[in-house]
């Protein structure tokens, strides 16, 4: 008999589900891509009926469903920090069981529940999953219930936080701080931040560190004196502007100098904290390894800088790094704990979510007014892509299981050619609208990475940045300081997007993609051929690859089907408020 | 200065939040760990800043000075709200004609009707047609969903436009502001709460929500006055609702959760008075109902299966009251009910409004009169609240009658309200889209089929979008993906204020089974035969023996889209003795079933059927 677990992770932001079968993760994804509502925090229902079709198994196979949070601490530190949106009375009239009693309710479920602390949660989603016997673990976020950041150590089948910094002085919190200041919103801007900082000079570090004083061993203490987050209104308070000397930005006004300079600022300090905890951290445990999750970890920039500049020789970054990956965390300790064995399967890729068949894709298509081919033979399909690349089309790509956590990695891309001067402005004004000074991500045959980029490893979840080596000029993915986030692919991962590579390399010479995420500015990823044929429709995507459907823009007039769903649909909205971290 | 809390409560933050989790909430220990964490009842002031809004609108409409006049012209940065009211673009400046101005909802936009025939366009017809010394203008202000609050914000802004008189023809939205009046006062809430979760005594219940309904009413009629001033004339035209033919949909029929085994003696009443009445036994019909609602008086089907019996029995008043009670079971708020105007509110309107000086036409009552004390159905309204072409022309007459008295004016009765009707086409459309409306909203086949037929008899034009529609709802694809459906919003300009009808919920989409089968049906009373072709497509898109189906898809087990609206489970979970899913298969095609279920509580000697 297998033995089944569930994980979540739900009611905050990023609600996720995933299922483990003896061990091995069988699938995972996240909310948001079903009920289409951005960061969704409700209970992961559709999610979860998913992992149960795809483990083949129904609800009475469960044996545990373990959730990411205690719940009791995380009150604990509510009513400690207060609130001016809470009284006595509401807070008496809540219930404080919700959680326990909707997954029974809401899943029909009756078997054990068992509760995991939210940074044992971000630790075990990246140790278990990173295939090493031993490793230190370090976990950096805003907060789970107390902790905001813990240092660990894994070794086999144990594993042991042994010291943590407390709420509310917080790494996360400190960046997501600067990000509310800089006129970006709270959870979702700080990458936005990451991609500033490039541009700046780090004129502000002294100030920055009147910020946040660094402590004893693991310890770090923030100068409450700016920070006004406790009383869940706001994250700075009024000594911040003064401190800088600047009033706060407002949203989608322009980026000055100055912004971009308190944003390589940031960057800088959190990275000298991140580097001399990661060596107390080495220095503790004597471990080659480290492992890394919590929201900071998706700081790309600052991950290649510790794995540089401290004595571990590998580092493992979950790449649901966020609270969506807890889920995969709290259900690895659930197996560790009912088996007493260690999950042995690394996580060598992130495609656990749904796929659609040739059939379906085809009743679909049937229903509309558009035109399109279909090509069965592989080799055929991804020569027609790569021409249509190289011809400087942009293809919305969709293409087996989907990806889980905030990248996408081959399988739900938007893709192009890295060449052009102009492919990043195109790409913005067709689909994704951001803002002009981010640049977007490539995609490279893991074969052929050390020729274009300076990195020794392999890279194949976007969690590290590199300098570009290229002999081509590739301006739409290398950013300012000539770094790139790259994503390497190989074929035993992703065949046919390697393959579609390789078919690119062939007609051009260049074994690289610029891979962005299909999705339009404030939207999940899409998820099902539905979402994508909209997305299509909706944008000035070129041609959209459905498995083994072609459909070219040029050949279809999709005015009507655009007005239909650009006007006409309601869009499901959840809104994570931008102005303060989501503490209640 | 913000600085962190003493890191000594920290214990006991960690004390109170495990009290709390373990049920305590209000015991000694509990009130002072609050008091001592300094978590108090009082909340700061929201510092932020209320932002007024002095532009001048009206609604959708913005002052503009022309030749000198201020005339109001829609507003571009407001046109997503354009098709919730009438399709005018500009209100001229007051001139010498009496003007009346027209405040409402949906019932007095015409819904289904508008923009080509509206209570307004009706009414300044009559007026200028029957008066005998004034000229009018009536200027159309009514307002798709809007509700009480908005109506009192409308008004003040209408009394820029200088009426000489305010006519109301609304009051079917005003459930949500009663709900947001009890959410926001404790002594309410607290009453309601203890009426109905603590006592569970639906009497009582209904007493304290109808008091303060009629609070509300009486609250808005005073608003109306006091802004207005002593001067203006108004009138409130009572909206009526569909008796007859409008009942209970599946999400307002969901058995209630009842004590002891009151569920299994509800169910077995229904059961019983629904074959009684199959039998046309009126009698057993009504012990049975009468069983229903002691059991459950908050449950509108047994009131709507003790009218049927009294129509059974040709006593129409009894029938009209248990019909109306039924309609206002929707107070208990069980779910996310249509607009209706409630027995209270009609009440209070009728014994207050002259206190306040203002003039009522009691639609109601006019309805009964026309139908000599029938009660008022199918004929008279297109769905739930909105009338028909003929009950448009009803109500206005009645209107245009009170305001000749007010105005000194003689009515001539040289137009007669018959003579004032829709064009053809849009008759057909109002009765398609009515039929989809009524589908959407559960309602039974025979009315879908009533309206089909009404469609088709004013314009065969109209099979071409019933084919079309009926193409597209067999369609597994979602509709605004579907080429039926560019087809149908190209091809028909009409259909603007109406096209959200042709668009489902996500992941929402039914098969709309009823509807698509009484379209086939009135299209082969107009010589057009579909069967063949929806049972392919039904079989292609949904077969069985083609692809396994999901019955957790709505497609296969919903029949509306109002089904039960609390929280959604992860699961199917059964709210009658019986579930009813829909499969597509061949006559003697075997079919397979995975079925994972689970009945808390099922007694050893329980069975499960498939």
């Amino acid at each position: 008999m297998s033995l089944n677990i569930i994980g979540i992770s739900a009611f905050y932001h990023d609600s996720a589900c995933c299922i483990l079968q003896d061990g091995v993760l069988k699938a995972a994804v996240q909310e948001e891509r079903f009920s289409r509502k951005k960061n969704d925090p409700d209970l992961p229902k559709a999610a979860f009926n998913y992992c149960l079709k795809e483990a083949g198994i129904t609800i009475s196979d469960i044996d545990c469903i373990a959730y990411y949070e205690d719940p009791v601490k995380k009150l604990s530190r509510q009513l400690w920090s207060g609130s001016r949106f809470v009284t006595a009375d509401s807070i008496r009239n809540t219930d404080h069981a919700a959680v326990e009693r909707q997954i029974r309710e809401q899943f029909g479920y009756d078997g054990p529940v068992r509760f995991y602390e939210h940074h044992q949660s971000h630790a075990a989603s990246s140790y278990y999953y990173s295939g090493y016997d031993h490793a230190a673990i370090l976990t950096v976020d805003g907060v789970g219930e107390w902790a905001t950041t813990t240092y660990g150590v894994g070794k086999g089948a144990k594993l042991e936080l042994f010291e943590e910094v407390s709420f509310p002085d917080s790494l996360g919190l400190l960046y997501s701080t600067i990000t509310s200041y800089l006129g970006f919103s709270v959870n979702s801007g700080e990458y936005k931040v990451m991609g500033l900082a490039p541009y700046g000079k780090p004129l502000y570090v002294d100030k920055i560190r009147q910020l946040i004083r660094n402590g004893e061993a693991g310890q770090y203490e923030l100068n409450m004196e700016y920070f006004d987050f406790l009383k869940g209104e706001k994250m700075y308070s009024e000594a911040l502007p003064v401190l800088f000397g600047l009033a706060p930005r407002k949203k989608e006004t322009a980026i000055l100098p100055v912004h971009e300079d308190i944003a390589v600022s940031l960057q800088v300090v959190l990275e000298e904290i991140l580097i001399e905890k990661a060596r107390y951290l080495h220095e503790r445990t004597g471990a080659e390894n480290l492992c890394m999750a919590g929201g900071v970890a998706l700081n790309c920039v600052a991950n290649g800088k510790i794995l540089k500049s401290s004595p571990f020789k590998q580092l493992f970054v979950q790449p649901a790094a966020g609270d969506a990956g807890c889920a995969l965390g709290a259900a690895a300790l659930a197996h560790t704990d009912l088996s007493g064995e260690a999950m042995t399967s690394q996580l060598e890729h992130v495609y656990l979510g749904p796929s659609y068949g040739s059939t379906d894709i085809k009743k679909l298509l049937s229903a509309t007014s558009l035109r399109y081919t279909q090509q069965k033979d592989d080799e055929e399909l991804v020569k027609q892509v790569a021409q249509r690349l190289a011809e400087g089309k942009v293809i919305g790509w969709f293409h087996g299981r989907m990806e889980f956590g905030p990248r996408s990695l081959g399988a739900r891309s938007i893709l192009a050619d890295p060449r052009g001067a102009d492919m990043r402005d195109r790409i913005n004004a067709m689909v994704k609208k951001r803002e002009a000074f981010r640049p977007f991500a490539p995609a490279v045959l893991e074969s052929a990475t050390g020729e274009h980029f300076d990195i020794d490893h392999p890279s194949p979840f976007m969690l590290e940045t590199c300098q570009v080596i290229s002999s081509f000029d590739l301006p739409a993915i290398t950013h300012v300081d000539g770094s790139a986030r790259v994503q390497t692919v190989s074929e035993k991962t992703n065949p046919r997007f390697a393959a579609l590579l390789k078919a690119f390399a062939d007609l051009t010479g260049c074994p690289i993609l610029l891979n962005t995420s299909f999705n339009v500015r404030d939207e999940p990823i899409v998820c099902n051929p539905e979402e994508a044929l909209i997305c299509f429709v909706t944008t000035d995507i070129d041609c959209l690859i459905l498995e083994d459907f072609i459909i070219d823009n040029e050949n279809n007039d999709t005015s009507i089907l655009e007005m239909i769903n650009q006007n006409l649909l309601e869009r499901p909205s959840f809104e994570l408020n931008p102005n303060v971290y989501t503490f209640i | 200065m913000s600085v962190r809390p003493s890191s000594t409560l920290r214990e006991k933050a960690d004390a109170l939040a495990l009290l709390l989790s373990s049920g305590q909430s209000s015991t000694i220990e509990v009130n002072t760990l609050f008091e001592e964490l300094g978590i108090t009842n009082e909340q700061m002031a929201d510092t932020s800043l209320s932002i007024s809004d002095a532009t001048g609108h009206i609604g959708i409409y913005k002052p503009e000075e022309v030749d000198g006049e201020i005339v109001y012209s829609r507003d571009i940065s407001r046109k997503a709200r354009w098709t919730y009211f009438a399709d005018i673009p500009v209100i001229p400046a007051k001139g010498t004609r009496k003007r009346v101005v027209l405040l409402g909802e949906s019932v007095a936009r015409g819904f289904l009707l508008d923009p080509g025939f509206t209570p307004a366009q009706v009414l300044g017809t009559l007026l200028n047609g029957n008066a005998d010394r004034d000229e009018f203008e009536v200027i159309d202000l009514a307002e798709t969903n809007l509700g009480m609050a908005g109506l009192k914000e409308r008004y003040r802004e209408a009394l820029d436009l200088e009426p000489d008189m305010v006519l109301f023809l609304a009051g079917n939205n005003w459930r949500e502001d009663l709900v947001n009046m009890i959410l926001t006062d404790k002594t309410y809430l607290s009453r309601v709460r203890e009426a109905l979760v603590i006592n569970q005594d639906i009497s009582s219940a209904r007493a304290i929500l109808e008091e303060l309904f009629s609070e509300l009413v009486g609250s808005f009629l005073e608003y109306v006055r006091t802004v207005g001033g002593p001067a203006l004339p108004v009138i409130f035209a009572i909206p009526e609702f569909n008796l007859l033919d409008c009942r209970s949909t599946p999400g307002e029929r969901f058995i209630s959760r009842l004590p002891d085994n009151g569920i299994a003696g509800w169910i077995a009443a229904r059961d019983q008075a629904e074959v009684a009445l199959k039998e046309n036994d009126a009698q057993r019909c009504i012990a049975q109902a009468t069983g229903m609602i002691a059991l459950d008086p908050s449950h509108p089907y047994g009131y709507e299966l003790l009218a049927d019996a009294h129509l059974l029995l040709q006593e129409y008043d009894k029938a009209r009251v248990y019909l109306e009670t039924a309609r206002d079971t929707a107070l208990f708020c069980r779910t996310n009910s249509k607009p209706r105007m409630f027995n209270i509110t009609r009440q209070t309107i009728l014994q207050e409004a002259a206190g306040h000086n203002i003039e009522v036409v009691d639609i109601p009552e006019v309805f009964r009169q026309h139908l000599n004390g029938r009660i008022p159905g199918k004929d008279l309204f297109l769905d739930y609240c909105h009338f028909t072409a003929e009950g448009i022309q009803i109500a206005m007459q009645a209107v245009a009658d009170r305001i000749f008295t007010l105005s000194g004016n003689k009515a001539s009765g040289k137009l007669s309200p018959a003579s004032i009707r829709p064009d053809q086409e849009v008759h057909a459309m109002a009765h398609l889209f009515a039929a989809i409306h009524n589908a959407h909203w559960g309602q039974q086949y025979d009315i879908l089929y009533h309206h089909c037929v009404k469609a088709l008899q004013y314009s065969k034009e109209i099979a071409r979008t019933m084919i079309y529609y009926c193409d597209m709802m067999n369609r597994s694809a979602s509709n605004n993906l579907c080429k039926t459906l560019e087809i149908l919003v190209t091809g028909n300009t009409r259909l603007d204020r109406y096209v959200h009808a042709l668009l489902h919920p996500r992941s929402g989409k039914t098969m709309e089974i009823d509807l698509v089968n009484a379209m086939v049906a009135a299209l082969q009373t107009a010589g057009v035969n579909l069967s063949k072709y929806v049972d392919d497509l039904r079989n292609k898109e949904h077969g069985v023996a083609v692809q396994a189906v999901n019955l957790l898809e709505t497609f296969y087990h919903a029949t509306s889209y109002d089904e039960y609206q609390g929280t959604k489970a992860a699961f199917y979970q059964a709210r009658d003795a019986q579930s009813v899913f829909f499969l597509v298969a061949a006559k003697d095609e075997p079919v397979f079933f995975d079925i994972s279920l689970r009945v808390p509580g099922l007694q050893d000697d329980g069975k499960i059927r498939v």
